[in-house]
């Protein structure tokens, strides 16, 4: 078996297959750049798609039956109590409509309920674990995660690191994942159980290699981005990589996107280098990469300005709390309907 | 008895050929193994980095591909099964002395070899300072990841961490070059190092599987809880689960399971109320558990499912002109019964729908019995 890749999804739902575009994604890269040359992709590497997003969507429909079941009766028997109640909840048809309930829902209940918050967890290690049992010592196994995928798997990496065996030690003391390469990384804007600055999440603990990548103007990150200063020590330097993209770029109104980010230069090309070995992606073919990469894609100028205009509208000075996610939630709403049509909300 | 002569030897014929063919495609197996794993001749880092990742890609070092003897003991030793805990850890000790063995062996001014032997004195291999008895508690205990070779990091998070993209055929000074000879020297030392540490990772594996499966078994049952927690219990609305969270703690290290209780808010249900005024006896009704607790077992087959679920209530029922209160219990199969008092000392006796259908089949089942019954009295 080829070194394993888990992808984690960010809020929103998301079916069997979510993670196929990412994955072409980096494949088409490697089979392009790679010294290794086109397939080298799936011989090295077995990416493994992590899906939680069932489990908010299964409470949302529980909830929405609930509320077919006794709405119409209530009316009808005059319970006004009842009937405001189930006005609270989404009936089945508004859960996909609905931005807060499809994707705001996920991020509101992840970080308030630790019921919920303790389930996403477990529904992920499953996953992991699930994925490792028949790896081969020679194989490693690696995450990448975006957005609220970014805090689910610091939580649940965590967890992992500290989960008691029977007979004594812990987990982590035997299995923990070679890179961990967030995207978008919200982990900081959504800390609750564990401070993630000062967690095992890091270099030389829970995991070898630490990637985070961070947009100036993404704005679900740059609420409190996650700029650790206090590790990686000393031995680690080396292994903890931060790609902070340039101000400028915008190739699509949904900067937050999965493939936005896996799309830049500093992003893919220290991920790859890193799940594989330095001269994977040569300096030439980084040179070429860099050389035909652009920074706006095909948005014209005009596009480019006012799209720029609305991003930095979201993002303007906020308090230092997760809050604040809550005031730019209209503004970013706004940034997300308008990206619906040029790339994946998640 | 003659008859069966002939086919016997043709059986004995076929056993025999089919034994050749497994032991040639074992042979050939081995063959194709030895040949993959063949050390190549490198000269550059460059060129020592690609080799080094394609045997590592190939499970050449210290995995299911790996040639050597070493490999072929640790193979064994997982194959191994018993109850007998101490023949276990001895089974364990002699193969971890054996790797020390060639440890020892490698020459300690080669690259990476005085951090394998730095590594071994550290843990204290082979005994790691434990009785057979207490082995696998120390071996739970102690950090067996630090020798699973991580890509091209061996002795991940220890202080003899060592990264072959920063040493393997790399010259001390910029100015300096690394000969040919020198390179392969170094090639073949970390290949071995490698080896060897991934297969005391392998051999000390063999005493933390079991636990580790556990972690994996308890996931499983933990994901089903939750999924029944949010699903199929009864408190599953949202003012419900916010208020369900105040009282919840996650356990204190590791991964933790729903509790097997509930606090019930303003839960609304639809019901039925057997009503004597009218007709139709059975009325539709909404029952509303204004508070009260409602709790469970884990049972089933994965002991993951609701199983002996009881709950109760102060209720209030609505059923004509003003609304009733009382208390509700909740039962198994979703059977509820409440008895509320409306306005004008009204009482009514409510059940869930499930429970008024149980009723219901029972009725219709009772009359058939007693037409029946008359039928067969009929002269």
């Amino acid at each position: 078996m080829p070194d394993v890749i888990f992808l984690v999804h960010g809020m929103g739902e998301f079916t069997a297959g979510w993670e196929l575009p990412v994955v072409a994604q980096l494949r088409q890269f490697c089979d392009t750049y790679s010294s290794a040359g086109a397939g080298d992709f799936d011989q090295r590497f077995k990416p493994l798609a992590v899906n939680y997003s069932e489990l908010f969507l299964d409470i949302l429909k529980t909830w929405a039956q609930q509320k077919q079941g006794v709405e119409a009766l209530s009316q009808q028997l005059g319970a006004d109590l009842v009937e405001k109640l189930m006005s609270w909840i989404a009936d089945d048809g508004s859960i996909d409509k609905s931005f807060f309930w499809s994707h705001a829902f996920d991020v509101v209940v992840y970080r308030l309920l630790p019921t919920v918050r303790d389930a996403v967890q477990v529904r992920v290690a499953q996953q992991l674990f699930a994925g490792i049992q028949d790896l081969d010592v020679d194989d490693t196994w690696s995450i990448i995660a975006h957005s609220l995928g970014t805090a689910v798997t610091h939580d649940t990496l965590e967890t992992w690191y500290t989960q008691p065996l029977a007979g004594g030690g812990t987990l982590g003391n035997h299995k923990t994942p070679y890179l961990v390469q967030m995207v978008a990384n919200v982990s900081r804007i959504l800390q609750y159980q564990y401070d993630v600055l000062t967690s095992d999440v890091q270099p030389g603990k829970a995991c070898e290699f630490y990637s985070t990548a961070l947009h100036p103007l993404d704005p679900f990150t740059i609420l409190r981005p996650f700029l650790p200063t206090a590790w990686p020590n000393a031995q680690y330097a080396d292994n903890y990589y931060a790609a902070k993209l340039e101000h400028d770029y915008i190739q699509q109104a949904n900067i937050h996107d999965f493939a936005h980010y896996l799309r830049h230069p500093d992003v893919v090309i220290p991920l790859l280098r890193r799940l594989s070995y330095q001269t994977y992606l040569t300096k030439a073919a980084e040179a070429q990469y860099r050389q035909q990469f652009q920074l706006h894609g095909t948005l014209t100028d005009p596009a480019l300005i006012a799209l720029r205009q609305k991003l930095e509208d979201a993002g303007v000075a906020l308090p230092d709390s997760w809050t604040a996610i809550l005031t730019v939630w209209n503004r970013v709403e706004d940034l997300m309907q308008l990206a619906q049509g040029s790339g994946n909300v998640s | 008895m003659s008859a069966e002569r002939p086919g016997r030897r043709g059986l004995a014929g076929l056993l025999q050929i089919a034994a050749l063919l497994a032991l040639a495609a074992l042979t050939s197996r081995a063959a194709a193994a030895q040949e993959m794993c063949a050390i190549p001749a490198v000269d550059s880092h460059e060129a020592a980095i690609r080799a080094f990742d394609r045997l590592r890609l190939a499970h050449c070092l210290g995995g299911t591909a790996c040639p050597t003897s070493d490999c072929a003991l640790v193979s064994k030793l997982e194959k191994t099964t018993g109850t007998d805990n101490r023949a276990a850890a001895d089974r364990l000790l002699v193969v971890l002395a054996k790797l020390k063995d060639s440890a020892q062996a490698l020459d300690a001014k080669q690259l990476a070899v005085a951090q394998l032997q730095q590594m071994i004195q550290r843990w204290s291999l082979p005994s790691l300072s434990a009785s057979p008895q207490t082995l696998p508690t120390v071996i739970l205990k102690s950090r067996t990841q630090q020798w699973h070779g991580q890509n091209l990091i061996l002795f991940p998070g220890t202080s003899q961490e060592l990264n072959l993209e920063a040493a393997l055929c790399v010259p001390q000074t910029a100015a300096a070059r690394v000969s040919a000879e020198s390179c392969q020297a170094d090639f073949q030392s970390v290949v071995a190092v490698y080896t060897l540490s991934d297969l005391i990772y392998r051999t000390l594996a063999t005493a933390t599987q079991d636990r580790i499966a556990d972690v994996g078994v308890m996931l499983k049952t933990y994901d089903e809880r939750w999924t029944a927690f949010h699903t199929s219990s009864l408190a599953v609305l949202p003012w419900e689960l916010a208020l369900n969270n105040l009282s919840y703690k996650s356990a204190a290290a590791g991964f933790s399971g729903p509790p097997d209780y509930q606090w019930l808010l303003l839960h609304p249900s639809a019901a039925v109320v057997y009503d004597t005024r009218q007709n139709d006896k059975l009325q539709p009704a909404i029952l509303l558990d204004v508070i009260g607790r409602y709790q469970w077992q884990w049972g089933g087959q994965d002991n993951a499912q609701i199983t002996r679920q009881f709950g109760y209530s102060l209720a209030m029922s609505w059923h004509g002109r003003s609304p009733g209160y009382g208390l509700a219990i909740h039962l198994p199969r979703n059977w509820s019964l409440a008895l509320t008092r409306s306005h004008g000392n009204q009482w009514q006796f409510i059940t869930s729908v499930e429970f008024a259908q149980y009723l219901t089949d029972k009725r219709k089942n009772v009359d058939t019995i007693r037409q029946q019954l008359d039928s067969a009295r009929l002269p």
